[in-house]
């Protein structure tokens, strides 16, 4: 039993560690082709506006959802812990910037941007299309994974600051319905707890978390097999490794922020 | 633009309540083979349970790190602990494993769901003469409720655990002090809205992608959009309705405040 | 036998089938011919249940079955098997069991008996030592066997055939049309073909109908057909001409 434990979670731990490394290989194969010029500003718009524009509604939805939660939740433990209210601002301000804004928004675009990626590029491959591509020579992660990149990542940076800015509103805006502040107050409860290289610091997050999503599913999509069943796992695939990726990175980016506080 | 973004929220809506609707009609009229079912929880369970705990961990750790920042100012670092599963446990560990768990379970169920219907398996149920909803789409739903409820109570289980660690590791307090406030601050009403989430969104979590996979149409490329409708619906689906219970649970904390 | 009348069907404002009408006599080999799209496969999927006409009627034996509900569907389809497209084959099943779930919902049989009828349904499309197997293990080409003799295992008195041979390579294709002539006659059963193959639909049809654009435009035997002036009629056996 003692043996089978460890056997299982040897063999886990290598495949994950190889396909950290095939992760990695793309990522710097997608890098090294960002220094060759001329782009394809014309996909890269366009994948631009399916990332940005058009997930925003969705992510600045959940995300309003999400602070609303945090208020009436802070406001319990602030009860709790100093029988008043008067923290909830910071706190809540807190949860926000530091964690929900841009985790909410990078596992949202994961399974929206990532899982479509995923699809896309999986369908590329079964019906020949990576084939067609190559036999042209021209270079699928150049064609492919370098437009959905960089959309990627400007589309990441600029969706975790525009939604931790209308997170806050709206958490202002609920804590002065539900707890009766005033702006103007809770902007000074706020300070008390976040500065403004919070809101760079959720920038920066969002843009590494916009770089693991495509390289991920791209990834995938790459391997995809044929059929439909194919498709479907490929997507799955893409979306799990991303989230757990995601989770994981902001751990280590949390715990490496925390000394420049 | 508006009634664009509105109308699939609508069919949706819609559509979902009909399925479900067949659902229950089908669990009542007649309950699926048990061992269908357990085997259903077993594979959720299995597939799954490595990336919850994994999940969980990092969530719980997460929490403990932020809060060690702020906590140290105010010189109450003796409340860290309880703060930090509190808040991991009412709000932000549901939330966040719930969405990795939409990824992993939902988009492979409505993957699978979705490759039988294009390639005609759940016609070939229908004309064999047997319910498909009784015979695949029942003990998956039933599966994924009961598994998934069970997943993420170990999940929130493993962001406790998270926590400590990180209270050790990180802000270098000992493992008791740091569990001393817990059951100060983590009352059972806390837990039970913890638990009560956990389910709500399981729920969510089998009807989604059950639904979202029996309605694939057209083909590979059907599939790979039924995965990605699940799995955005599902995370949207379960915010509001963390919103919801949040407001429940609120309305009822000033009920079991003064205990 | 099976009488279509009138039938129309669309999808999202795409006519599909647009007022099809003809009989299907017992114990004959149709096969319903046209180019891709024209709504072929729509047209068994109606006589079954798994899509229901927006207008028109549809007589099996006489009996109305167009407006039936799931469950008083179960009867129709006992009585008429569908072979699908694909193979679709439950992959979580092996392929006994595969066979045996048409049998166990619609009979209620002893397990000796349910092996013996299975066994026999794998004789009849000459597969052995296949059942215990799954069937992502067998060839594409056997699978579509299984398939058939899944269908033949609830011994339907209507056989129906979604594109039988569409992705198959000559030798299999020749294999299942034979089997499929073989079948209808040793089993006395009526065979209903859609397919786009008119080589085979010459060789071993009673009847041939060929849709286009959601209409019938010719109906009859191989030598009718042969007289016929339609253009697509002429196209196909163009078709045949040159295959040969």
């Amino acid at each position: 039993m003692g043996v089978s434990v460890f056997e299982i979670t040897g063999r886990w731990l290598i495949r994950s560690l190889n396909q950290l490394g095939e992760f990695f290989y793309l990522f710097f194969q997608t890098v090294k082709q960002l220094f060759r010029f001329p782009y394809r500003w014309k996909d890269t718009l366009k994948q631009l506006n399916f990332v940005m524009i058009e997930s925003a509604p969705i992510v600045v939805f959940c995300v309003c959802a999400a602070a609303a939660v945090t208020i009436v939740e802070s406001s319990f433990h602030m009860k709790i812990v100093i029988k008043n209210d008067e923290l909830v601002p910071g706190f809540a301000a807190l949860l926000i910037l530091r964690e929900l804004g841009v985790v909410i928004s990078a596992l949202l675009i994961t399974s929206r941007v990532g899982a479509g990626l995923a699809a896309e590029v999986g369908t590329m491959k079964i019906t020949e299309q990576i084939d067609a591509l190559k036999m042209l020579s021209m270079n699928p992660v150049r064609f492919i994974v370098l437009p959905r990149f960089i959309a990627c990542v400007i589309g990441g940076v600029i969706l975790s600051f525009v939604a931790n800015l209308i997170c806050l509103y709206v958490a202002m805006l609920i804590s002065e319905y539900k707890l009766g502040y005033s702006t103007g107050s809770f902007i000074v409860a706020m300070r008390s707890f976040v500065e403004i290289k919070d809101l760079w610091f959720a920038a920066i997050k969002g843009g590494v978390f916009g770089s693991v999503i495509p390289i991920v599913s791209c990834y995938y999509g790459f391997k995809c097999k044929s059929g439909a069943e194919g498709v479907g796992l490929a997507t799955t695939n893409a979306v799990v490794t991303s989230s757990v990726m995601i989770i994981g990175l902001d751990f280590m980016m949390s715990w490496l922020f925390s000394y420049y506080y | 633009m508006v009634i664009s973004l509105l109308s699939p929220i609508v069919t949706d809506i819609g559509g979902g309540y009909l399925f479900f609707k067949d659902v229950l009609r089908s669990a009542l009229k007649k309950w699926p083979r048990r061992e269908l079912v357990f085997q259903q929880i077993w594979m959720v369970s299995t597939q799954s349970a490595s990336t919850t705990a994994l999940a969980g961990f990092f969530v719980g750790a997460v929490m403990t790190v932020q809060f060690t920042m702020q906590i140290k100012q105010f010189g109450a670092l003796g409340y860290l602990g309880g703060l930090s599963t509190s808040a991991t446990i009412r709000e932000i560990g549901p939330l966040l494993i719930a969405f990795m768990l939409s990824g992993k379970v939902g988009a492979f169920t409505s993957a699978e769901l979705g490759t039988m219907r294009v390639t005609e398996q759940i016609d070939a149920i229908r004309c064999l003469g047997a319910d498909p909803i009784q015979e695949i789409i029942l003990p998956r739903f039933l599966g994924i409720v009961v598994s998934s409820f069970f997943l993420l109570a170990v999940g929130l289980f493993m962001s406790i655990f998270g926590g400590l660690f990180l209270g050790v590791l990180f802000a270098g307090i000992n493992p008791e002090e740091y569990l001393r406030h817990v059951p100060a601050i983590v009352k059972w009403p806390s837990l039970a809205i913890g638990l009560f989430k956990c389910f709500t969104f399981a729920v969510l979590l089998g009807g989604i992608c059950t639904y979202k996979g029996y309605t694939t149409t057209g083909g590979a490329v059907g599939v790979g959009k039924s995965v990605v409708n699940t799995a955005v619906s599902t995370m949207v689906a379960i915010v509001v309705a963390d919103w919801i219970t949040s407001v429940i649970a609120e309305s009822a904390g000033i009920i079991y405040m003064s205990w | 036998m099976i009488e279509f009348i009138n039938l129309k069907k669309s999808f999202s404002g795409r006519e599909v089938l647009r007022g099809i009408s003809f009989k299907i006599e017992k114990g004959e080999i149709v096969f319903i011919l046209g180019t891709s799209g024209t709504g072929k496969s729509v047209l068994l999927k109606n006589l079954v249940g798994l899509l229901q006409p927006d207008s028109g009627e549809i007589y099996i034996d006489g009996d109305r079955v167009d407006q039936k509900t799931e469950e008083e569907y179960l009867p129709v389809r006992k009585k008429c098997g569908m072979v699908f497209q694909h193979p679709a084959l439950f992959d979580s099943l092996t392929i006994f069991e595969n066979i045996a779930f048409g049998l166990r919902k619609h009979f209620d049989l002893e397990e000796a008996e349910i092996t013996r009828r299975v066994e026999k349904a794998l004789h009849l499309v000459h597969l052995k030592d296949v059942d215990k197997k799954m069937p992502q293990d067998i060839s594409y080409g056997m699978q579509k066997r299984v398939s058939l003799a899944r269908t033949l295992a609830i011994q339907p008195e209507v056989l129906l055939f979604d594109e039988p041979t569409t992705g198959l390579d000559p030798v299999t294709t020749n294999a299942i049309n034979k089997l499929i002539f073989d079948l209808s006659r040793e089993l006395k059963v009526t065979s209903v073909v859609v397919s786009h193959d008119m080589h085979c639909a010459m060789d071993i049809a009673d009847r041939i109908i060929v849709l286009d654009k959601g209409q019938v435009v010719a109906e009859g035997t191989a030598e009718q057909m042969m007289q016929s002036e339609h253009p697509l009629v002429k196209d196909f056996l163009e078709e045949v001409e040159r295959g040969h």
